[in-house]
């Protein structure tokens, strides 16, 4: 018997510093009518859906800063979204910076069920860049010195039979390029993981080995490779396009429990893409190649959780025997 | 300056139930001749490169099935690929069929069986064992399969963990070189740990049937080939280094091994493919340097890993589903 659960990815083309909060809400509501006409019952938002991606810049002043910020999850500068999801009865993943009661600051993601209640809040736990600004750079990685380290894990969420009663996890940008992040949500039975990124077509470490093609490659890759590891369902969708003169790739994609890409954006605009997901096409991977109760050997995997950096060999070569 | 080490896979086509070793080994010491004459300095051979891939056949008694280890490394009959080696100066990994005689618990010895792969210079020294970790299939003989898979009857659980050793390679005076055996090249946990000890060249052997033998469900034929190639690039890619993937490929007692055997660059992308299902050779010029910009910016490990967020990856085994979603 299917699962049939009808999802869409809802990538957004660039905000510019300028756009008002009230312009960018629009085309969010946009893309949630579209989806919705055409039948999804889930729709994707990127990461920092609702505005800009500011840690390209640096703020030296923090009230410029926190008014990128989210005091409360729903809001009332964002509170239409909500209202106008549970009228069409869909749900949503969407991702925004998050300013807590007691000052600290994380980039998070909520799931909201169609109901319209938070089904579950995550926090990035894999923050790029760096803390202080590289004055050579137009262009900075500030999330380390914005954000906070999530403090939630990656934790799975059984979803209301509104969802397919679906698990489901959420991962934000960064985190889909490490293994580790899939497979803590695998090792909950996850079903459906939630992706939004918004993520540099150029080499955002200065250098100029890297454009937009391989690091478009590179963002489909890890969502295939760890969809396909973790016998799951992934939706990953970008914020794309030029960003007052820096450019962010596209490429969102609906990837099966097989690792292929069942659809795929073709533009650096607002764009809705859908698929079709059956959760129960997870259980051919999670029953045999990955059942990971017959398979794992975590005997093996201590250096994974009981190191953080490289420890290299020996330069000695020691003959095994 | 550029760090380039001269890599090829010898990927093998079939070997027969009935076929000895020295069929296996001659076709080895060809491609090896041929590898030399491309400037090769390591060769990484397939899984299990001596023999038919016997985990297929069932032997209701384990000892019958000693005839397809090899309890000596090198022996008479692989003597002539180490001869080789050192003939052409060629680096080479071999997978095998290994019958260890270790001391028992209880006193006396006592026989162990692992699916191993050895990392061989030129001069001969073995630099690296490993011993397979994520063995697949199952011990006991199952009806309903059409082929049977007895790793799991056949080899031990690998007892080596995934180690990675810098010795001189080429004309290179230290590469850091690991090695996984085929169905590890699907879980991130054996990459990750070689990455966690800078590997800059996994090898890796594989027999992979084209066809899932498992009857318990669709899939299909071309997702395979897909799935080894998706794992190995994504592996290669997050732990910033490049792969050596070889098979045993064509048909072997009647099934079908599928070939494709690639090199992958630290991008993730493939830099050579064998198109055949049969003896072929293929090469990359590697430049080992180009594993350093992953390793200090995207995938700098000491800056980016949160392993305070990754204790399940360690704490448990099987999968813990969450609970039953309450408004």
């Amino acid at each position: 018997m299917a699962r049939i659960l009808c999802i869409a990815g809802a990538q957004m083309g660039p905000t510019q510093r300028d756009d008002s909060r009230e312009h960018t809400l629009g085309r969010m509501l946009a893309l949630l009518e579209q989806a919705a006409a055409a039948g999804a019952r889930l729709v994707v938002f990127p990461e920092l859906a609702f505005t800009t991606f500011f840690p390209r810049w640096l703020y030296e002043d923090e009230a410029a800063l926190l008014a990128q910020f989210e005091r409360a999850m729903p809001n009332p500068q964002v509170q239409k979204l909500f209202d106008r999801a549970r009228a069409l009865r869909v749900g949503f993943y969407v991702g925004y910076a998050e300013l807590t009661a007691d000052g600290r600051r994380f980039n998070s993601a909520v799931l909201v069920s169609p109901e319209g209640g938070i089904l579950g809040t995550y926090r990035k736990v894999h923050l790029p860049g760096s803390i202080e600004p590289r004055p050579s750079d137009r262009f900075q990685q500030l999330e380390k010195r914005y954000f906070a380290y999530g403090d939630l894990g990656f934790p799975a969420f059984r979803a209301p039979a509104s969802l397919g009663s679906a698990i489901m996890g959420m991962l934000i940008c960064n985190d889909r390029r490490w293994p580790e992040a899939w497979r803590v949500l695998g090792l909950q039975g996850v079903e459906l993981v939630c992706v939004g990124y918004n993520s540099a077509a150029y080499d955002p470490n200065g250098g100029s080995t890297e454009d937009a093609g391989l690091r478009t490659f590179h963002s489909q890759l890890v969502a295939q490779a760890n969809a396909y590891m973790n016998a799951t369902w992934a939706v990953a969708v970008a914020k794309a396009g030029e960003e007052d003169g820096s450019g962010l790739i596209g490429g969102s994609c609906i990837v099966d429990p097989d690792g292929r890409i069942v659809a795929e954006a073709r533009s650096l605009a607002d764009e809705v893409i859908m698929a079709e997901c059956d959760l129960d096409q997870c259980r051919q991977g999670k029953q045999k190649m990955f059942n990971f109760a017959a398979h794992r050997r975590p005997q093996h995997y201590g250096p994974i959780t009981g190191q953080t950096g490289v420890i290299e060999p020996s330069a000695t070569p020691a003959a095994a025997e | 300056m550029a760090r380039i080490l001269t890599v090829g896979a010898a990927q093998l086509g079939p070997i027969q139930k009935a076929e000895p070793r020295s069929v296996a080994v001659g076709r080895m010491v060809h491609l090896m001749e041929r590898a030399h004459r491309r400037g090769v300095e390591l060769l990484v051979f397939p899984e299990l490169a001596l023999t038919t891939f016997f985990p297929r056949h069932y032997h209701e008694d384990i000892a019958e099935a000693d005839v397809w280890f090899e309890s000596a490394m090198p022996s008479n009959e692989t003597a002539p690929l180490f001869a080789a080696a050192r003939q052409y100066g060629i680096g080479f990994h071999l997978g095998y069929a290994e019958m260890a005689h270790e001391p028992a618990p209880g006193g006396g010895m006592r026989k162990r069986r692992f699916n191993t792969a050895i990392l061989v210079n030129p001069e001969g020294d073995i630099l690296l064992k490993y011993r397979k970790v994520h063995l697949p299939g199952h011990a006991e003989y199952r009806p309903e399969r059409k082929v049977q898979h007895l790793e799991k009857r056949y080899f031990e659980v690998g007892d080596l963990g995934f180690p990675v050793v810098r010795a001189p390679m080429g004309g290179l005076p230290g590469v850091n070189m690991g090695m996984m055996i085929c169905n590890d090249r699907r879980w991130p946990e054996s990459w990750r740990v070689l990455g966690l000890q800078q590997v800059e060249l996994v090898m890796l052997g594989y027999n992979t049937p084209s066809l899932n033998m498992e009857a318990a469900g669709f899939e299909a034929h071309h997702l395979r080939v897909f799935h080894s190639h998706l794992s190995i690039q994504a592996g290669a890619y997050q732990n910033s280094c490049f792969a050596v993937g070889t098979a045993k490929a064509g048909t072997e007692d009647g099934h079908e091994l599928f070939g494709h055997s690639i090199i992958v660059n630290p991008q993730g992308e493939i830099v050579a493919q064998a198109t055949s299902w049969d003896d072929e050779l293929i090469t990359a010029d590697c430049d080992l340097d180009t594993c350093t910009l992953g390793r200090t910016t995207i995938f700098a490990f000491d800056q980016h890993r949160r392993p305070e967020a990754y204790a399940r990856i360690t704490e448990q085994v099987g999968s813990v589903a969450p609970p039953e979603w309450r408004k």
